[in-house]
């Protein structure tokens, strides 16, 4: 562990808050087939079910204060097999942002600028990323703490614009009109797709102090996004109608598109691109974050400069 | 749009980044503290207290040079 820092409980449950925010604001309609009106309730439950892993994560560490996941993992099985492991990691990092740049690429392009080339976001997006973590975690987390609630007051201070004008009861009732078998489906990807807070939590782990002890910590992050999270996919399919709600991308900007109070209050989708705007710039700083301090420890802290540099550049290429 | 945000979004790192004396520019919002937080917009109470990030283990401030404060030690209160 290079950094010896220790996080607090609020920059914890922000930062984890951040990690499981990723794709999965992009991907949680592809349930919607199987699990149909009941999507809010899968994705509730499917948050949660990580909490077992993230706990198991904090339990590893608790033996090795201010270490990694790599470090316990180099202490316990050899240098090989850490390698072997951190490439890996580093990897499923880079492909979570490149994912995650290219859906909000898309997002932009759909909505707002269509004639900007797609690498020039992308370019500004993992500048910040890089800016964001140059200055160390303890900065990182303070930012991130900032970003996600101006991200989230920004989603759901244009959603109250909604009520109770846009918002149909009868969309989400009766909640569960699908089948077991399509509900577990749902639940399982739910549970994939937020799993992708557990590739931050892997180097967080040295970050917080007594982890063994402060696990709820992490716990509340979780529970906090559990909560969050299905509130704005109720609101959203109580203003588009489940049907509509799977046919369509990016169904927040959609359903704040809609919403006209008066003659003055309209455009709202501007705030909820703001939202994901945050969210992007949030996660691919976690992802370039856990990929180059993994670099830093497999290059034995050699030239943690020049290392950031070729971690951005190997995000930044194969998103284009 | 983009810009905007992103600007914001640079500004905020900055903010972020700024310490005055050990104290973060943004405290007690980040990192939070709900016991300081009441102090920033309101003045409730006596402000008899040190900031938690900076004294964690002696809060108490001294009042009038310290002098009642050890006198009341000294004599067993």
């Amino acid at each position: 562990m290079q950094e010896n820092i220790k996080l607090t409980q609020e920059q914890v449950i922000f930062l984890v808050f951040m990690a499981t925010l990723g794709n999965i604001v992009y991907s949680h309609t592809w349930i919607d087939n199987d699990v149909d009106r009941a999507a809010w309730v899968a994705t509730f439950i499917g948050i949660l079910l990580v909490i077992p892993f993230a706990v198991w994560i904090l339990y590893l560490g608790r033996n090795y204060p201010g270490s990694t996941i790599f470090d316990i993992l180099e202490a316990g099985l050899g240098k090989m097999t850490c390698t072997v492991v951190s490439i890996i990691y580093i990897l499923i990092n880079i492909a979570v942002a490149v994912t995650m740049l290219n859906m909000f690429a898309e997002l932009i392009k759909t909505f707002f600028n269509k004639y900007t080339p797609i690498w020039i976001i992308m370019l500004f997006l993992v500048l910040i990323a890089a800016m964001y973590i140059s200055s160390g975690i303890k900065t990182f987390a303070r930012a991130v703490e900032v970003v996600t609630i101006l991200g989230l007051m920004n989603f759901f201070v244009s959603f109250i614009f909604a009520f109770p004008k846009y918002i149909h009861i009868e969309y989400i009732i009766p909640i569960f009109d699908t089948s077991l078998l399509g509900f577990i489906k749902g639940v399982l990807f739910i549970t994939g797709a937020a799993s992708e807070s557990l590739l931050l939590l892997m180097v967080l782990v040295g970050f917080i102090p007594d982890s063994g002890k402060h696990y709820m910590w992490v716990v509340k992050g979780l529970v906090f996004f559990a909560i969050v999270f299905p509130a704005a996919i109720l609101v959203i399919i109580m203003m588009l109608s489940p049907e509509m709600a799977k046919n369509i991308a990016f169904g927040g900007v959609n359903a704040a598109k809609i919403i006209q109070v008066e003659e003055f209050v309209r455009g709202l989708e501007v705030f909820i691109f703001g939202t994901y705007q945050f969210i992007a710039i949030g996660k691919t700083s976690c992802c370039l974050y856990c990929a180059w301090t993994t670099a830093k420890k497999m290059f034995n802290n050699w030239n943690p400069r020049l290392l950031l540099f070729l971690t951005a550049l190997a995000i930044l290429v194969p998103s284009i | 749009m983009l810009g905007l945000i992103n600007g914001i979004a640079i500004i905020l790192w900055h903010l972020a980044s700024l310490e005055s004396f050990g104290v973060p520019y943004l405290y007690p919002l980040v990192p939070f503290e709900l016991e300081v937080v009441k102090d920033t917009f309101i003045r409730l109470g006596g402000l008899n207290k040190r900031l938690k990030l900076l004294a964690p283990f002696n809060r108490m401030r001294m009042g009038n040079g310290g002098i009642i404060h050890t006198k009341g030690k000294q004599d067993g209160e």
